[in-house]
């Protein structure tokens, strides 16, 4: 059978903070400037940084540069209508990754002048310049340095998405006793060398490093070996606060297994039998959350010696 | 430096898809290397693992991926989040001690899981660079094109690294694409041709090292590691000369390369890497470059550097050399770069 797949995505929203030079040229591509840092032997680099990449000296100031450049090297992109190309702004020293729009494939050469475009609605990040388009030649002025500009005081913070989608895959094993769920059943393997059965299933045994044997099916009863009552609320929360979390030793199982366990959380305690509560069948899939949780059965404690090695 | 050799190395086909998750991966590929040289998990003295959680998309999952280790009694372990040429450093630097004689280096990565061009643009400079969203090809082609541009190679030269490469995955059972050279009619990121840019797939490898007289007993013809070093320029892509690897050739010149070697497996991911990186070393003419195929022909994102080491060590191990290079990259536009320098002696 193939392994169990699901859409899966991280989305990440950092907050970057940008420090005095790079916080200064975003507050200036807010305003619809350029500016470049100038390292101690002149040269200027857009985008500006705080330290000269090839030595590490620190840069000795910021200065205002043009919108206008040439471009060096460019890759033009499937998606159709435009190309990413290395720009190096007029009277500067490094070159800008930017898109540039406006022109056919075939009519991308080096050293071409180009013009920033600034974006109507700018928030101070790198697509204020929407795009670079060809400059004509009245537009390409002077290539003189403009002023020198003061690095930014106040933090300024940028927010930078990431985010990224995926088709992940459980494993064969996994995938086994995920299935295994859906039909009611929990699964576990037992390692050919030490004899010991894991819960959930795993390809391999976590100790010996060999392929465990086919998965079997577990009792439904285990043992409490320890737990955590939740007493906070978080995002994504099934239960509401107090609540316990619990590592179970099934019967026959030589790992635990992690779950919540019902009932008044002041009760709950080490060495305590607990059974299976499923959700009823309609409700069961390829997830852990087809048990609803565990509940006490009534029966004695085992003893503490019995489940130490466990814990 | 410790005389310290690579004496085993296994390595997964690279399909499309693997099958297993990354603890199948990595329980298949260190199961193979140990048991070739008869050891055992608690015969290793150091581990050390290369991957990148971006590719499964899971927060630490380079530590279940130790369960495919058998980490029992604990084991002396670490992680780099980089290709697994770098956890082979590591193990190196970490011989060097002298207190431990064997480690075990392993990779793994699955490709396949999300949009690798795209997981890749996260790695870039996040604040002018990586908004722009520039995918993998896309600077690739920016490198490209500036090789055109400065005259260093032509879209010909691009053709033959790829159609030599692919003519040398023929023969390599590991290779993901085994079939000769396409016509190149399928534009990327211009100047780059679909034939120009790595396969997307899935894989792991392991590689042992060990010192001294353990290297000796453990493999007749141990590859002994010469010199090894790795070196790194700026992230930011418009203050390089992208025609140019000095960092490549920074690295080989401290692992003591002299110019000549028999065998040459070099992490070009793009055709036209590989031109660069035979100039910043020298050129090359006399070494059989990439017999594996190279990175045009199976390329496990974080794991396909290891290969490269696990690759020349075994021509040396097998005997059909007596010197090979070994080089791994990391970052755009070839931005990290490690070369070691391995022999028979």
């Amino acid at each position: 059978m193939k392994p169990l797949s699901a859409p899966y995505q991280i989305d990440y929203h950092y907050k970057r903070s940008l420090g005095p030079v790079l916080g200064r040229f975003m507050a200036e591509l807010e305003q619809g400037q350029i500016i470049g840092s100038r390292c101690q032997d002149g040269r200027v680099l857009v985008p500006p940084s705080e330290f000269d990449p090839r030595d590490g000296s620190e840069s000795s100031g910021l200065v205002r540069v043009a919108a206008t450049g040439r471009l060096e090297t460019w890759s033009w992109q499937p998606q159709g209508d435009f190309a990413f190309g290395l720009i190096r702004l007029d009277g500067t020293d490094s070159a800008l990754l930017h898109r540039i729009q406006g022109a056919q494939a075939s009519e991308l050469h080096q050293g071409m002048g180009l013009i920033a475009v600034f974006a109507d609605e700018r928030r101070g990040q790198i697509d204020d310049i929407d795009h670079f388009r060809p400059a004509g030649t009245d537009e390409i002025t002077a290539t003189d340095l403009g002023e020198p500009v003061p690095p930014l005081t106040e933090d300024r913070v940028l927010k930078i998405p990431l985010v990224l989608d995926y088709q992940i895959r459980a494993g064969a094993t996994t995938s086994d006793f995920l299935r295994g769920m859906a039909r009611g059943e929990i699964l576990g393997n037992r390692c050919p060398q030490c004899h010991k059965v894991q819960v959930p299933a795993r390809p391999a045994c976590t100790t010996c490093s060999v392929l465990c044997e086919s998965p079997q099916i577990l009792d439904e009863t285990g043992t409490i070996t320890t737990f955590s009552i939740i007493r906070i609320e978080f995002p994504g929360q099934r239960l509401a606060p107090p609540y316990v979390c619990a590592w179970i030793l099934l019967d026959g199982a030589d790992t635990a297994l992690l779950h919540l366990v019902s009932g008044d959380p002041e009760n709950v305690r080490m060495g305590q039998r607990v059974r299976a509560v499923w959700k009823a069948e309609a409700d069961w899939g390829p997830t852990l959350e087809s048990i609803r949780y565990f509940e006490a059965t009534g029966e004695p404690d085992r003893p503490f010696e019995e489940i130490a090695e466990h814990l | 430096m410790a005389d310290i050799a690579i004496v085993g190395f296994a390595q997964t086909p690279t399909r499309p898809q693997s099958q297993g998750d990354e603890v199948e991966l990595v329980q298949a590929v260190v199961s193979q290397a140990r048991d070739q040289l008869g050891l055992r998990q608690d015969d290793i003295g150091f581990t050390c693992s290369g991957s990148s959680d971006f590719l499964s998309g899971r927060p630490f999952s380079f530590v279940s991926a130790v369960d495919g280790l058998g980490a029992w009694p604990p084991a002396r372990e670490s992680h780099v989040e980089m290709d697994g040429a770098w956890a082979l450093f590591e193990a190196w630097v970490r011989l060097q001690h002298g207190d431990l004689d064997t480690a075990l280096v392993y990779a793994f990565g699955q490709s396949s899981l999300g949009a690798i061009e795209k997981i890749l643009t996260a790695q870039l400079e996040p604040y002018t660079t990586a908004p722009l969203t520039p995918d993998a090809n896309a600077l690739a082609g920016l490198q490209a094109q500036a090789l055109l541009l400065a005259k260093d190679a032509t879209e010909a030269d691009f053709a033959k690294v790829v159609s030599r490469n692919r003519r040398a995955g023929l023969d390599n059972p590991h290779a993901q694409l085994r079939s000769p050279a396409p016509a190149r009619n399928q534009p990327v990121a211009s100047p780059l041709d679909a034939s120009d840019c790595p396969p997307v797939g899935d894989g792991a490898a392991c590689v042992i090292l060990a010192r001294g007289d353990r290297a000796r007993a453990l493999c007749e013809r141990p590859a002994w590691i010469r010199g090894m070093d790795h070196r790194i320029e700026t992230h930011h892509l418009g203050q390089r000369n992208l025609c140019q690897s000095p960092s490549t050739a920074a690295a080989a010149q401290s692992a003591g390369f002299d110019g000549h070697v028999d065998v040459a497996e070099l992490h070009a991911p793009y055709s036209p890497q590989e031109l660069i990186l035979r100039r910043a070393l020298g050129g090359l003419e006399t070494a059989n470059v990439n017999p594996s195929g190279g990175a045009l022909c199976a390329n496990p994102v974080m794991v396909t550097g290891l290969i490269r080491l696990g690759e020349a060590a075994q021509a040396i191990i097998d005997g059909r050399a007596t010197t090979a290079l070994a080089h791994a990259t990391s970052g755009p536009c070839l931005q990290h770069n490690l070369v070691a320098v391995l022999e028979a002696r």
